[in-house]
């Protein structure tokens, strides 16, 4: 932990150099790590199934750290700087999760059941009961059973290699996999929503980047990875981002409002990959889908089955760099966030606010599209009828949980994905309806959107003037 | 007040932390502990422990696809099927409700990583995901319904159904009605899901059937219809079935989850009729129950339930195929019910010899669409 001292000035330092330099050294990084990738992945998925440990290892980082940096007086500033604005959503989920379960305690049936015929205690213990089943579910199918992961670290180098340990780190996997295309289409609402673009079509231009980078993928074989790889994401991203850029391109030329015409985009995303899909794209007669993938255009999984985490997940964590670096450190993004704040200043301080609504659209249906690419090229590896996920409408709210900014997208995804992994196994193992997990999905947004619901709970402060961050939001409809 | 509330979030917050999540609670209730029953609840911590019961209940899972398990249809019919399997074989069963195209392999995942000796995956829509999925799992038994699979999948059956056999019939008792109620123009319609061959299978025999009747009697009695595109839309279909019914359709099937029961609601709203699709939906759509003649029925439940026999006997088929047809009872039609009385006797004897033909061979269905 000594480096935590010279990474400041190590990173700063970089930051000086030429942007092709640094360009340079962010892909010598990925080539030099690329190598032990699977190791360090598996390390990820232990270091999430252990948290607790990892939380104490952190600390105790974080202790040696401020021995150099003044002590316990350093330490408790450090954290709390950085948990203040950790402290509402934390609330905000732990009480989501208190309303989804007292939902899941008192609509079984077999409560009111036991409550008739062994009297009200005997109906309360049962849906605790209930109640820790499916939260004991939802959590082991999300983060995994420490107690089994422990187990399975000790047979590490058994004879049957690796695979107890995958078996027990599927639950963080499926979290990971699961919150990938989240990822993606969160940041493509945020970036909207900071050019003061409401992009409703995020579902559609998530099967427009699918589909084309499926089609790409298959359709051309015999070349390497290295080449066939790019290419199929970079159409895929392209295709979301042209397909976005007609709203753009309307509200510039005509002012039509980007809600319409994004909202009209999808069902003719919906309708016309159905008849592609069951008509000229399809395998064969009566399959409704196209056909697999070239190998070549795969994107490659760190590990093996179970633990389907691929390199979507890294692709999904640079995208979250890149919009945050476009956004808040070029002229371009400048531009972007200006026009979102104020039109009418920013056209009369000389920007071109068509172009940049056209620009906007189209960066935001790339972010987008790539959500569908990472869907076709790491897990289905073709694209069927009935592909629609709902991605694209979640992660609006996941644009609003996060406040349009990157880290907080990430953040919010990661959540939802937690989420939507469990619910699988919660519905199996407890017989509790995935439903639930959105319950909870929403009830978190509705908390976060009005803090003051939970500061009123909790007894928590106002935070002072200065803490509240305004959030740009999309401007209403007369705009 | 505010206290009380805040007293009780307390409370519900430390109990289910406290009972949620501690892997270490003891779980006495949720698993039927056949093997030690005495033994379990005292000692919680042993290593074993996690293991669940080997022995025993066969423990049966079940995907379904994106329209859920109370789709009146498709779903429930197969989930009443696992059911009566439950109670009558003492099997365990569960299942996963899929929520897009991407699930499907994880949700197959989570049942073959828990160790349950058979999975259903319900629909053509699982059947890429279960072909990729079964060779994966060599030691689980696998059960796709309205699947095919080529090659075969030595650990995995294919359910399919000649609905073909019970649909024909139906175009053909629906003519006859459709002549009945409206001689001037007689014209019957059907609502559609996706266009996907288990549904045109359903459409082209109900076409084929009312062209039968036509060339039978002489008659031109028209087919009208729209696939939605969507298992999922009851207010679509409704659309859908209202303009049907402005071009003159006297009766409308509604084939396709919850977007046909919608195109069945919109007949009833005018006075007209309606055939249920997969289960006889007399009893699974109470409001327009009155208004349905028939339903042509697609026994999941029975061969669902068939299939999970074969298991428990150590018969499963696998490696090969169960198809429903009208012989064998995987298909059929359902009872008149409210139009016991109505239906003339003739049509009716008609309808029966046509089923008949059909069994014997007789009488070709149209489809597949050569």
């Amino acid at each position: 932990m000594a480096e935590q001292e010279k990474r400041p000035g190590l990173i700063r330092r970089i930051g000086a150099q030429p942007l092709w330099v640094r360009m340079l050294l962010f892909v010598a990084l990925i080539v030099i790590v690329a190598p032990f990738s699977k190791w360090l992945i598996l390390l990820l998925l232990l270091a999430i199934g252990l948290w607790p440990v990892t939380l104490l290892l952190g600390l105790a980082g974080l202790a040696v750290a401020s021995i150099w940096r003044g002590g316990w007086p350093w330490m408790k500033d450090w954290l709390r700087r950085r948990l203040r604005g950790l402290v509402v959503p934390a609330l905000s989920v732990v009480t989501a999760l208190i309303i989804g379960g007292l939902v899941i305690m008192f609509t079984d049936q077999a409560v009111f059941q036991a409550m008739q015929e062994g009297g009200i205690l005997e109906g309360i213990r049962l849906a605790f009961a209930n109640l820790a089943t499916a939260y004991k579910a939802l959590y082991e199918g999300s983060l995994g059973n420490p107690r089994a992961i422990v187990e399975a670290l000790g047979q590490v180098g058994g004879e049957e290699g690796l695979g107890p340990l995958l078996r027990v780190v599927r639950g963080p996997s499926d979290s990971l996999v699961q919150s990938v295309p989240y990822i993606f289409a969160g940041l493509a609402v945020a970036l909207g929503f900071r050019a003061g673009l409401f992009n409703i079509g995020a579902e559609g231009q998530i099967g427009i980047g699918w589909l084309v980078a499926v089609v790409v993928g298959y359709s051309l074989t015999g070349l390497p990875a290295v080449v066939h790889l790019p290419l199929a994401i970079l159409a895929g991203a392209v295709a979301g981002g042209l397909w976005a850029a007609i709203a753009g391109f309307l509200k510039a030329r005509t002012g039509a409002h980007e809600v319409i015409t994004t909202i009209m985009l999808n069902y003719v995303t919906f309708r016309l990959s159905a008849w592609l899909l069951c008509g000229p794209l399809e395998l064969t007669q009566g399959t409704c889908r196209t056909q697999e993938i070239a190998e070549s255009a795969y994107l490659p999984w760190f590990l093996e089955r179970p633990v389907t985490i691929h390199w979507g997940f890294v692709l999904a964590l640079i995208a979250a760099v890149l919009t945050g670096w476009f956004l808040f450190r070029t002229t371009w993004g400048f531009e972007l966030r200006t026009v979102g704040a104020n039109p009418s200043a920013a056209r009369y301080g000389g920007m071109r606010v068509g172009k940049t609504f056209v620009l906007a659209m189209f960066l935001s249906g790339c972010l987008a599209g790539l959500a569908g690419v990472s869907q076709g090229l790491g897990i289905t590896r073709n694209i069927a009828l009935g592909f629609q996920a709902g991605y694209g409408f979640d992660s609006i709210a996941l644009a609003l949980l996060g406040k349009s900014h990157p880290v907080g997208v990430v953040g919010a995804s990661l959540l939802f994905g937690v989420l939507r992994a469990g619910a699988g196994r919660m519905q199996s193992v407890a017989g509790v309806p995935t439903e639930i997990v959105q319950i909870v999905q929403s009830l978190v947004i509705i908390f976060i959107a009005a803090p003051a619901i939970i500061r009123a709970i909790y007894r928590l402060r106002k935070p002072r003037e200065e803490e509240l961050e305004v959030a740009v939001f999309s401007r209403g409809w007369g705009a | 007040m505010k206290k009380w509330i805040f007293v009780t979030l307390v409370v519900l917050l430390a109990a289910s932390m406290v009972l949620a999540g501690c892997g270490a609670t003891p779980e006495p209730e949720v698993e039927p502990t056949a093997t030690q029953p005495a033994a379990q609840p005292t000692e919680p911590t042993a290593p074993e422990a996690t293991e669940p019961p080997a022995a025993g209940a066969l423990k049966v899972g079940m995907v379904s696809d994106v329209g859920g398990i109370d789709d009146a249809s498709f779903n429930q019919n197969t989930w009443e099927g696992l059911q009566r399997a439950q109670e009558e074989l003492g099997i365990q069963a569960q299942f996963i409700e899929s929520q897009a195209q991407a699930d499907y392999e994880k949700n197959i995942t989570e049942f073959a990583e828990q160790d349950y000796d058979l999975v259903f995956t319900v629909g053509f829509l699982l059947n890429d995901a279960t072909a990729k999925m079964a060779p994966e799992y060599p030691d689980v038994y696998f059960a796709g319904i309205d699947q095919w699979y080529d090659p075969a999948i030595p650990n995995a059956v294919a359910i399919t159904f000649n609905v073909d056999e019970a649909a024909f019939p139906i175009g053909y008792l629906a003519a006859g009605w459709a002549v009945l109620q409206d001689p001037d123009d007689p014209q019957i319609g059907y609502v559609a899901g996706m266009q996907i061959p288990p549904v045109e299978q359903f459409i082209v025999a109900y076409e084929a059937g009312a062209a039968y009747y036509n060339e039978q009697k002489g008659t031109d009695v028209q087919v009208k219809g729209v696939y939605v595109g969507d298992f999922e839309a009851p207010d679509q279909g409704k659309i859908q079935g209202q303009s049907l019914i402005d071009e003159g359709v006297d009766i409308i099937f509604g084939v396709g989850g919850k977007t046909g029961n919608g195109g069945i609601a919109a007949a009833k709203e005018n006075g007209l009729w309606g055939i249920g699709v997969d289960v006889d939906q007399y009893f699974t759509l109470p409001n327009e129950k009155d208004i349905l003649i028939t339903s042509c029925m697609k026994r999941l439940d029975n061969a669902v339930f068939g299939v999970t026999e074969a298991l428990v006997n150590g018969e499963f088929p696998a490696g090969g195929i169960y198809v429903g047809t009208l012989e064998n009872g995987g298909v059929g039609l359902a009872p008149y019910h409210d139009f016991e009385g109505e239906i003339p006797a003739e049509l009716d004897a008609e309808v029966q010899a046509i089923v008949q033909g059909i069994i014997a061979g007789e009488i070709g269905t149209g489809w597949p669409v050569q």
